[in-house]
């Protein structure tokens, strides 16, 4: 399967005026194509920086890429998204995203109908009356019933659920080669939340778009993504096929949090286990591996060194010494 | 929308009243305009007859209602110095005191708007620091020492632009940059603050993700959602130039409604003053009704009740 985003040692700080702190350190993670990549952690861990680093969307000036490629090939070419105004030439028509908080990412002053039309006017050089009639296609794949005067609506004028598809909607216009869902689904009701998935899986499978999906859900992750990428504190920890790493966890980290998230099969006497302690802060990052300070089978070395990526069977990988042993 | 204009009409006939008190209280304080009519050795009978005819002796409360039922029907009196109605003379000199104003306003506004964008997206920059720099100066320099400046250095010394009159456009280039400062400062240092509100939000990042060029993002994504203020702003200026173009007219002698009051209220040609002031505040009135219904077309989420 061809890759059709390649981050690798992608390393991203924050600016200020007393120096930099380094955010993301030396990310590495790929979307195939016409697959869900789900990246997981806690909040802080660097997953949304790292949508937003591809995305070009970096808050400048208080944030920049230090180092590392982000590789974008669609249509037979390959462009590296770090390069000055590189993702600039993809956004919106080769990859999109959809936010989290479809009330504020939606603006309040425009319809619906010119939010969707104006990506397909600028993208597919569609005029008024085609960008319209496309948009009202859109709404309707994306299951807004009566689209037609639905375009007519204001954002505030619609339901989470239905907001939420609209940005998909808009999201989706161009048929992007790759979607960024940054957890598209946190702000919505359970039920909802079902049908999002339900569509952004149904649109993947017409469209063969690959997906980065942000969360930190492990159920939604297990529902999600083909393969996973779990973050925590600014490094990829531990990478893979789903089904396996959900099976045998190699991290602790991930292991960490795959305990504490209840199953419906779980006896009721059985209790959540939640990981210690909490993420430290950015500038006060420890030294050797990261999670050092929260995992229980911490020792000597993890506090001096820094775990490389350990390849386990299958694609599989951990960056922990002890991965495999655990 | 019926209910809300009709409701807005009965407020704004309540403003006028309003301001139709003050004004003749004023008025009738500053002083008997028979002493700046007559000459000054006018005989006791000759005041006598001017005042019975001019309706000033009445009582007070007489000459109130009077005029209030005049201003109703229309009549604002006649001016006592011209000798004719007072409102026709205002309207006459409407115009050009609208083209003034007018003339300031766009002004300020294609200067004030872009600057103040860029001011807020390039933060804490040399851009930044010279439109705060200049909004600054510009709030804080008074009108006419800036007009005579301005007369100093292109009329006199440099000989570029007539310092005086009206009718021709390079008579409106000083006066109307003269008055355009202000406001321009005004609206500018607006744009900037809502502008900074807004950049952050999540619809700017969402345009910006959606592929449009960074002016479209600016102007149409962002600013669009920060221009209620901005809309307020230039609604009280436009209103305040109209009003308070009284000191650049008289630099500049320009025929305008704001030399017109200034010689009226010498003179205590009341008729003409008061015209002026209703003139003036019906103007600001309709002006801030234009603003209101503005609000409702710019923001969605805003009824009009």
């Amino acid at each position: 399967m061809s890759l059709l985003l390649d981050v690798a040692d992608l390393s991203v700080s924050f600016r200020s005026g007393r120096g930099r702190v380094p955010a993301l350190r030396g990310v590495s993670l790929s979307v195939k194509k016409g697959q869900t990549l789900g990246v997981v952690g806690e909040s802080g861990c660097g997953k949304s920086l790292t949508a937003l680093a591809v995305m070009g969307l970096l808050p400048v000036p208080d944030s920049g890429i230090d180092g590392g490629s982000i590789m974008l090939r669609t249509g037979g070419s390959e462009s590296d998204l770090t390069k000055t105004n590189s993702a600039r030439r993809h956004r919106g028509k080769d990859m999109a995203m959809i936010f989290q908080e479809p009330m504020t990412a939606l603006n309040p002053s425009f319809t619906i109908g010119e939010q969707i039309g104006e990506v397909l006017r600028r993208h597919e050089h569609l005029g008024r009356q085609a960008a319209q009639e496309r948009s009202i296609d859109l709404l309707r794949s994306v299951g807004i019933p009566a689209p037609e005067s639905r375009i007519k609506l204001y954002p505030h004028e619609l339901s989470g659920g239905m907001r939420q598809r609209a940005m998909i909607a808009i999201a989706i216009a161009c048929a992007p080669a790759l979607l960024i869902a940054d957890e598209p689904t946190t702000a919505l009701d359970v039920t909802i939340q079902a049908q999002v998935l339900d569509l952004l899986r149904s649109l993947q499978s017409q469209l063969g778009t690959g997906i980065l999906f942000i969360t930190h859900d492990m159920g939604v992750i297990a529902e999600m993504a083909d393969e996973v990428a779990v973050m925590y504190l600014g490094t990829v920890v531990e990478k893979g096929p789903t089904a396996s790493i959900l099976e045998r966890p190699a991290h602790p980290y991930t292991q960490g949090l795959i305990r504490s998230v209840p199953t419906i099969e779980m006896s009721r006497e059985l209790r959540l286990t939640p990981i210690a302690g909490s993420v430290p802060s950015l500038s006060r990052a420890p030294s050797g591996c990261r999670f050092n300070t929260r995992c229980p089978h911490a020792f000597e070395k993890c506090r001096e060194q820094e775990p490389p990526m350990h390849v386990l069977d299958g694609s599989q990988q951990a960056a922990c010494w002890l991965a495999g042993e655990l | 929308m019926a209910a809300f204009l009709a409701r807005r009409l009965l407020q704004l006939a309540v403003v006028i009243i309003g301001v139709l008190t003050i004004v003749f209280v004023m008025q009738r304080l500053s002083g008997d305009p028979t002493d700046l009519l007559l000459p000054i050795d006018a005989d006791e009978t000759v005041r006598e007859n001017l005042r019975r005819r001019l309706g000033l002796d009445q009582p007070i409360i007489v000459q109130y209602l009077r005029f209030i039922g005049d201003v109703a029907t229309g009549d604002l009196g006649s001016s006592y110095r011209f000798r004719q109605p007072a409102l026709e003379l205002v309207l006459s000199r409407f115009p050009a005191t609208l083209l003034l104003a007018g003339t300031s306003l766009l002004l300020s506004i294609v200067l004030a708007i872009p600057l103040g964008v860029l001011a807020a997206v390039y933060r804490n920059s040399w851009i930044d620091t010279v439109a705060t720099g200049v909004g600054l100066i510009g709030q804080a320099t008074p009108v006419y020492w800036l007009g005579l400046l301005g007369i100093l250095l292109f009329s006199v010394q440099l000989g570029l632009l007539p310092s005086m009159g009206g009718g021709s456009w390079r008579a409106l280039i000083l006066p109307a940059t003269t008055l355009a400062v202000y406001s321009m400062a005004r609206i500018m240092r607006l744009t900037r603050s809502a502008m900074l509100d807004v950049l952050h939000q999540d619809y700017v990042r969402m345009a910006r993700a959606k592929g449009l060029p960074e002016p479209v993002v600016l102007f149409k994504h962002a600013l669009r959602n920060a221009a209620v203020p901005i809309v307020t702003i230039v609604g009280l200026q436009f209103g305040a130039l109209l009003g308070g173009a009284v000191i650049t007219e008289t630099v500049f002698a320009w025929p305008g409604v704001g030399r017109l009051a200034v010689n009226a209220v010498h003179q205590r040609d009341f008729p003409v003053v008061q015209a002026v002031v209703v003139v003036i505040a019906l103007a600001f009135s309709l002006i801030n009704l234009a603003v209101d219904i503005l609000y409702a077309v710019l923001n969605p989420r805003i009824r009009l009740q």
